[in-house]
């Protein structure tokens, strides 16, 4: 051969090779800089990450939603602040001027659907992980489970009908998904409960896990379900179950279930955790915002000095027990909100203040601004806020086993908070009364009196409260509106009459 | 060795002769007529070929090149039967034998054809020159002197291979290796001068016995080569849209980035420096063709030495080579030219080819330069005096008390004079120096191009500066008769001392703006002063602080080499691999000392950071060429394949703590730290690649019919499996008008060429591997009973869906071209309108939250169009045999932009950070980011007009609520309120056209080159005066103000002065809207080549002095710093300066 031909040849040759040769894999590059779900959802830790991401909005959804639409919108409690155009989107839930543009419905909306995806892709990806124990296995699964359960149950109380799925959702089923009737969406909830339930420990959490649910938080929660869809005997059967179990019990201090110091404590089901440093500014940081909020305003009690919003009514704070002497008795008072003349140190709390003319405000969830390491540069609070605590489940069994049955619950509830044993032989009606006003004392400012107002049996009992109360709702108001940038982009989804 | 010709009486008019460098042999061919007849062969075979078409396969078969003037042979047919001689010598003497014409060698390679007939009148032999001398002198009449010079090209550079005559008779010479000439004449001959390319001059002896000549080109299109991807062709072969820029252009100016260089001369880029920051370190963007994507990069994929560079994300690509190592700038324009290029031709690709080795001796360039900068344009601001007048005014208008510093004016004026003058404080006359060393040469075998230049330049804002050394090695062997190798390397070395001369938070520029002038640099004690709130009510850095004691550099090392090799397989057809590699190591430092008074910037810890960047990028191409001639059909295809992998390693570290200030470096004896927060550690990391197809068919009948198509199928590892491929198709055609019969009378129009193209291109700009569904690892959710910052557990997520189905985005654009050359092509205009579609265009749509995510996720939605006009004029103004030359050349280019359609996302919004509401918006129907805002409609004269109006900001008096001095702004809706719904569009920085206008003029050895350029109907949104209007606290105000309103009728259009402005005079609105419009006289040069004589002196060939100014002169309404303003929105930008540079360049 010359050699200009063996050159021709190792020329082409050359040029096959880096053809065909090269081509197979030369542009099969491995995301070697990317997580992705091609290289996650793979172990153990991937699955636990994956779980508390389920965890998270949680954190968004009370501090840039739960409190301004659940506690507002009801008799407990004014907007105030610093006047009408001082975050004037919560105005529109005091004054029933609600519409879909409302930035706090979509926070309230997107994050609880963080949340559902979230743990779909947990219930999806987490059984076929290889390499990881069993039990952390259960416990991520249960963990998704009920947090499922749990975002579309604030969901469904707050929408009505709203889209329900239990796969990975993808974008463009998302842009054509639509509404499921509520009732579907309450059985969604109750199995994911149910098999939360199944798979979690029942021993509560202790050391690094604590803030984890258990089986009893599903079953607490179960009944509190059971409880809005009605079901006064499920609802008792699940309570039951809980406070038979003997894991929980109330603290004796009632304060403690609001303290920075005393947080995860023998009461707590369900807990929303927080922590300081993980944020300013924003209700989707680490830290609560609530201690900043709704501290007394520009009273420097907290950082940032307190923006003095949630200001509990005079509606409420009549409803408090007294004594002869027209002295409130009820030791649940002074944890729960600030009163005129109430003292801290060199404070003395005043008899107006800007946005609460009364004097008065929550005190939930403060920490004072000595303890700088709970809230370092506003908007960052340590402290957790309570989902469920015991005292709800036993007021759950209070409610479900009604009169007699139920009241040996109630009064535990009671005694704790310095007061007398209910009044014996009450008729059904003033009975569920009793209960719903020691539920309103009980969870002031714990985000539940909305929702107690709108599941009551008698279908007009929220409208009858809310206006004798002094505010105007219109019966369309029972379901809040769907977000509209969501139906923008959604056709297919509906609203809720009258918006 | 000196040689020279006789030269046959009548064959030099018709004949255009040429040599190479490499001048120095002298063996003809003169075949002998025989007795044979061209009709005899004619009939040998019957397809006949046309001449011009043979002796181009001709010297592709036998690499040599052939000069005649190509009217005589267009006529002329030969049989195909010549070309399959095994000879060259075989082959012309069967030329001969067909045509009559007869064939010179008149260099190495190089062939000069000479008609038959012509040459048969004479019977003379080629003679000594002493001999022709000899005999002349004989029978001349007149005296009898002998004139000597040196002929050079229009880069003043010598010219060997020259041919003199002395005109009327057969006397002539040729200049030799050096470019002179020596010949005997009549001292009243006429000596006629040319070479090939060049205009012939005549030139009277007139008893003068030295003779310098400087030819000037000849405007015609003639084997002009055009570099298109992956080849070259003549641009009368060229169908697409293709502009070139010449060495002579790109070394006009004195700029570090060579794509400076293309502004305002090339029609259909848009070139905007982003900066006048030193080095064109601030960036310079290329548009070409208007702007194809909304959401990924612009900017033109720039090849050098065929070598496709990744896209920077600053677009200073270019700025390390340096301009003087550049041969030419070839911009593919239209989609046909471009889509060679795939997947990165959308935004147009400009092509640099750096210089290369010729043969012949050894060429020396030695160019010097240096000049001084300064700027010309700096706002005049307050002084002290008038600077306490108009604060405590606008305190007291908002209910403040005046600073008791400021009480009383006079006082001030009695304290601080003038104050301090912060622009002067920052701003200097700076240096630049240039110098650069180039050898080439290079024998038949092997060519060399080497060279070494420096370049230095201090910027005009003190602190700043850029230098940079480079090192360029090409060469070319040829190894045997069919291989051929060779390489380019390019190697260079920034060094650029950068300060924050951009961002509108900590500009140098906008805090001496807005720093009062009762504020000094420095405390009587000698410690930073200013930033500190207090007396001064003023919390903003000091300047000169920030230029003084933070320490940053930026060094870069880039090496772009590759090696070729060209094998010719069989005749006509090539192969070439070619392999290469960018290589890209950049180095960043920052010094953060902490010292006791801080100018407003505290820095509790010394801090350190250092950091790698090191982006590598290989280059494998295989590609075969193949060109054949059958009969008139011309055919040239190009196959390949090629491969490209880009990566970058960031590598950075940062350390806290330092003990001491004078150890600046990340190293244990500097610091050693004591807990984990004084350790920061990061890095980065991507790659991506490129496998690729490319074809190309050029097929032409008779030169005259031109046809084009290529095409590209680009693979990418950005995308999913099933997208990674993509196909990039492109058709051309051309028609030579000019060639036709029917034009042969048309003796006005030289040339006429109309051209047509479509062709697809591909936006590549999608970050890497944008499709998966990526994790968010960074969700934190803190279990178990830590409180603290360490208490977090860890979570992951998707927060954005993922879009599988993403794809690059696309542009569709049509070409309509036409070329025309007037009178011997004196006048050219080269004209092209296109249509760009951009489709596909990659938004961030926001999904529906159902969707369980809030980030947005890239889209392929949306469409955008360009539509536009592009114009070169070239004129020589002067008749050839002019003494004084004047050549004008005219670039105009226009476009329109328009998003046609969003798709699913939003509107979008972006500009200036420190005003609420933006200011550049993209919405449907729209040019992209256009400037969104109110209506300023004049000024409230009367509480009346406030009351009338639409209701602007309520409240109880002046200091919170709208009043009279201020603005009026337009109820567009027409609802009483004047809200966000108020807002429109309010113009856009796309100008109506932007052209470039310069003007030659040379005589004898001097020549003056005096370059305008322009944009018309851009507008700027002037944030410079939010600063200067009243937007910073306390700050410093520009003399604008003193025209404020203080009473009814008192102005029109400057507000009241108030600190709280309730009125929001400052918002987004036509306020601040200016029309940028400008004329700059760019650069006026002036060059003279030292006489001979002189040159010889130091031995070399010749000698030039240039001095020139940059930014001679602005003509603009525009109030801020510069009227060029990349993006439109003006938040005080590093200036331009003006440069006055003198040069010196020596060839040896």
């Amino acid at each position: 051969m010359k050699s200009n031909q063996i050159m021709w040849v190792t020329v082409c040759a050359i040029t096959l090779y880096l053809q065909t040769g090269c081509k197979k894999d030369f542009l099969d590059l491995k995301p070697n800089n990317i997580v992705s779900d091609e290289n996650f959802y793979q172990t153990e830790t991937d699955a636990i990450r994956a779980t508390n991401a389920v965890y998270t909005p949680l954190q968004g959804l009370y501090n840039g939603a739960a409190w301004q639409i659940i506690d507002i919108m009801s008799d407990d409690a004014d907007k105030g602040g610093g006047g009408a155009t001082d975050a004037a989107e919560i105005n529109d839930f005091d004054n029933f001027a609600i519409n879909s543009f409302n930035p706090r419905i979509n926070t309230y909306y997107t994050q609880c659907y963080l949340g559902v995806q979230r743990a779909n892709l947990v219930l999806d990806k987490v059984p076929g992980i290889a390499s990881m124990s069993e039990t952390a296995r259960r416990r991520c699964l249960g963990e998704a489970h009920f947090l499922r359960g749990f975002y579309y149950y604030m969901l469904v109380r707050l929408f009505g009908d709203v889209p329900l799925y239990t796969n990975p959702i993808t974008l463009l089923q998302s842009y054509e998904i639509k509404r499921s009737p509520a009732a579907q969406v309450y059985q969604t909830i109750i199995a994911d409960l149910e098999a939360a339930s199944g798979f979690l420990p029942s021993t509560r959490y202790t050391g690094v896990d604590q803030g984890r649910v258990n089986s009893w938080a599903a079953r607490g929660m179960l009944a509190s379900v059971y409880l809005t869809l009605g079901n006064k005997a499920k609802a008792g059967e699940e309570a039951l179950a809980v406070i038979n179990s003997g894991v929980y019990r109330l603290n004796a201090n009632y304060g403690d279930n609001f303290s920075v110091n005393t947080e995860n404590g023998p009461e707590s089901l369900f807990e929303v955790q927080y922590r300081n440093s993980g944020g300013s500014f924003t209700y989707f940081g680490q830290g609560n915002v609530l201690n900043c909020w709704f501290a007394p305003r520009a009273q420097n009690l907290v950082v940032n000095s307190g923006y003095g919003f949630n200001i509990p009514t005079k509606n409420f704070v009549d409803m408090y027990e007294k004594n002869n002497a027209g002295q409130i008795i009820d030791r649940r008072r002074a944890p729960s909100i600030w009163m005129p003349g109430d003292v801290l140190g060199n404070y003395t709390q005043p008899n107006s203040i800007e946005g609460s003319p009364l004097g008065f405000n929550v005190r939930k969830y403060f920490v004072s601004i000595t303890n700088i390491e709970s809230d370092g540069d506003g908007w960052t609070c340590a402290g957790n806020v309570p989902i469920m605590r015991y005292a709800e489940v036993l007021l759950i069994a209070a409610e479900a086993f009604g009169a007699g049955a139920g009241e040996l619950y109630i009064n535990e509830v009671r005694t704790r908070a310095g007061l007398p044993a209910l009044q014996q032989g009450l008729g059904e009606n003033d009975y569920l009364e009793a209960v719903y006003k020691e539920r309103r004392i009980e969870f002031i400012a714990e985000m539940h009196r909305w929702y107690d107002l709108i599941r009551h049996p008698n279908p007009n009992y929220m409208l009858n409260v809310m206006r004798a109360s002094g505010k105007n709702p219109q019966p369309f108001h029972t379901l809040m509106p769907l977000p509209q940038n969501e139906r923008d982009i959604n056709l297919n989804l509906t609203q809720n009459p009258g918006y | 060795m000196k040689v020279f010709y006789i030269l046959k009486q009548g064959v030099l008019p018709l004949c255009l002769f040429v040599t190479m460098y490499g001048f120095g042999q002298t063996a003809s061919i003169n075949a002998q007529l025989s007795g044979y007849s061209p009709q005899i062969l004619q009939t040998d075979t019957p397809s006949n070929l046309s001449l011009t078409k043979a002796l181009s396969e001709l010297e592709q078969l036998y690499k040599v090149t052939f000069f005649y003037k190509s009217d005589e042979l267009k006529s002329k047919f030969i049989s195909s039967r010549v070309l399959k001689n095994n000879s060259l010598n075989a082959a012309l003497t069967d030329i001969t034998i067909e045509t009559g014409l007869e064939f010179e060698k008149t260099g190495k390679a190089v062939y000069t054809i000479l008609e038959k007939s012509q040459k048969s009148k004479s019977s003379d032999k080629k003679r000594d020159v002493n001999e022709a001398a000899t005999s002349e002198s004989a029978s001349g009449s007149q005296e009898v002197i002998t004139v000597k010079g040196i002929v050079y090209d229009e880069n003043a550079e010598p010219i060997p291979g020259a041919t003199l005559l002395i005109k009327g008779t057969q006397r002539g010479t040729a200049t030799n290796i050096d470019g002179a000439f020596s010949i005997e004449a009549d001292e009243n001959d006429v000596l006629q001068v040319r070479f090939v390319g060049y205009q012939t001059q005549e030139i009277g002896i007139a008893g003068r016995t030295t003779i310098n000549v400087n030819l000037t080109l000849a405007i015609s299109e003639f084997r002009e080569v055009v570099v298109v991807g992956y080849g070259t062709q003549t641009k009368r072969e060229v169908s697409s849209s293709i502009s070139s820029v010449n060495a002579k252009e790109i070394t006009a100016a004195p700029v570090a980035d060579a794509a400076q260089a293309l502004q305002g001369r090339v029609a259909g880029v848009t070139v905007i420096q982003n900066s006048g920051a030193p080095g064109g370190t601030g960036g310079t963007s290329m548009r070409i063709r208007g702007i194809s994507s909304v959401t990924g990069s612009n900017n033109p994929l720039v090849v050098l030495d065929g070598f496709p560079l990744p896209d920077q994300t600053a677009d200073n690509v270019l700025n390390s080579i340096s301009p003087n190592e550049i041969e030419s700038i070839d911009v593919l324009k239209d989609a046909a030219a471009a889509s060679i290029y795939g997947v990165r031709g959308s935004n147009g690709v400009v092509i640099i080819n750096t210089k290369r080795g010729k043969e012949g001796k050894a060429k020396i360039n030695l160019d010097v330069y240096r000049g001084i900068q300064n700027s010309w344009n700096l706002p005049t601001m307050l002084n002290a005096e008038e600077y306490a007048i108009i604060n405590s005014e606008a305190r007291l208008a908002s209910g403040l008390q005046p600073l008791p510093k400021l009480a009383n004016p006079q006082a001030v004026k009695n304290i601080y004079g003038e104050g301090t003058d912060w622009l002067n404080q920052i701003f200097r006359r700076a240096a630049m120096t240039n110098a650069s060393l180039s050898i080439t040469g290079g024998n038949d075998k092997a060519k060399y191009a080497v060279s070494a230049s420096y370049f230095q330049q201090d910027g005009i804002v003190r602190g700043t500066s850029f230098d940079r050394y480079n090192f360029r090695f090409n060469g070319d062997m040829q190894v045997s008769k069919k291989l051929k190798i060779g390489n380019s390397l390019i190697m260079s070395r920034t060094l650029e001392i950068p300060r924050n001369t951009f961002d509108p938070f900590n500009s140098l520029l906008i805090l001496a703006l807005a720093a009062p002038p009762t504020v000094s640099v420095r405390n009587p004690d000698g410690s930073w002063a200013g930033g500190n709130g207090g007396e001064d009510g003023y919390n903003e850095p000091n300047p000169v602080y920030d230029i003084q004691v933070p320490q940053f550099t930026n060094t870069r090392f880039r090496s772009i080499g590759s090696v070729y090799a060209d094998y010719e397989v069989i005749p006509n057809l090539t192969l070439r691999a070619n392999l290469g590699l960018d290589f890209l190591m950049q180095n960043l430092r920052g010094w953060n000392p902490a010292i006791p008074s801080t100018g407003g910037r505290p820095i509790v810890n010394t801090n350190f950071f250092d950091q790698v960047n090191y982006s590598p990028s290989y280059l494998a191409e295989f590609t075969a060429n193949y060109k054949k001639s059958f009969g008139d059909h011309n055919i040239t295809l190009l196959g390949g394949y090629t491969a490209q992998d880009n990566t970058f390693n960031i590598l950075g570290a940062s350390r806290n703590g330092y003990q001491r200030l004078d150890l600046q470096v990340l190293d244990d004896a500097a610091v050693v730290p004591q807990n984990l927060t004084q350790i920061s550690n990061f890095g980065g990391y991507g790659t991506n690649r490129l496998l690729s197809f490319v074809g190309r068919a050029n097929y032409d009948y008779k030169g005259k019919y031109l046809f084009a198509a290529s095409l590209r199928r680009d693979g990418s590892s950005n995308f999913a499996v099933g997208n990674q491929y993509a196909v990039f198709p492109a058709f051309s055609m051309g028609w030579n008008i000019s060639d036709e019969d029917f034009m042969k009378e048309v003796n006005l129009i030289s040339n006429l060429k109309v051209r047509a193209s479509y062709g697809l291109t591909g936006n590549q700009n999608v970050p890497a591997f944008a499709y998966l569904q990526r994790i968010n690892t960074g969700i934190q959710y803190p279990f178990g009973d830590n409180s603290g910052p360490g208490g977090a557990n860890t979570g992951a997520a998707p927060t954005a869906t993922k879009n599988p189905n993403l794809i690059w985005e696309k542009n569709e654009q049509m070409n309509l071209g036409v070329d025309i050359g007037i009178i011997q092509n004196r006048f050219s205009l080269s004209t092209d309108v296109y249509k760009r579609s951009s489709k596909d265009l990659i938004f961030l749509v926001s999904p529906p939250v159902t969707s369980g995510t809030y980030e947005s996720t890239p889209f392929n939605t949306g469409t955008m169009t360009n539509v536009g006009i592009d114009l070169a004029l070239n004129s020589i103004n002067t008749p050839a045999e002019s003494a004084v030359k004047w050549n004008s050349t005219f670039i105009f280019s226009t476009f329109r932009n328009r998003i046609t359609d969003l798709g699913r996302s939003a509107p979008i919004i972006s500009g200036f950070s420190r005003i609420e509401g933006g200011g550049l918006r993209v919405t449907t129907g729209q040019p992209v980011n256009y400037f969104y805002g109110f209506v300023a409609d004049g000024i409230f004269q009367t509480q009346e007009e406030v009351n009338s109006h639409a209701t602007q900001t309520l409240g109880s008096d002046g200091t919170n609520s709208t009043s009279p001095g201020d603005i009026r702004f337009k109820d567009l809706n027409g609802d009483g309120i004047i809200n966000d719904e108020d807002r429109t569009n309010l113009g856009n920085s796309i100008p109506n056209f932007t052209y470039g206008f310069t003007n030659t003029v040379s005589y004898k050895i001097f020549e003056l080159s005096v370059f305008l350029q322009g944009s018309s109907g851009n507008k700027v949104l002037n944030f410079t005066r939010w600063y200067t209007e009243g937007g910073v606290s306390n700050g410093n105000y520009s003399k604008e103000v003193l025209n404020r309103w203080i009473g009814p009728g008192t102005s029109d259009h400057m507000p009241r002065m108030t600190q709280a402005d309730p009125n929001k005079n400052n918002r987004v609105s036509s306020r601040f809207v200016e029309d940028a419009s400008y004329l700059r006289v760019k650069n006026i040069r002036f060059s003279v080549n030292l006489p001979n004589k002189w040159s010889k002196s130091v031995t070399a060939t010749n000698i030039r002095f240039y001095a020139s100014v940059q930014n001679a002169l602005t003509f603009t309404k525009y109030t801020g710093f510069d009227p060029e303003v990349g993006g439109g929105v003006d938040f005080g930008f590093y200036p331009q300066a003006r440069t006055w540079l003198a040069g010196l360049t020596f060839d040896f």
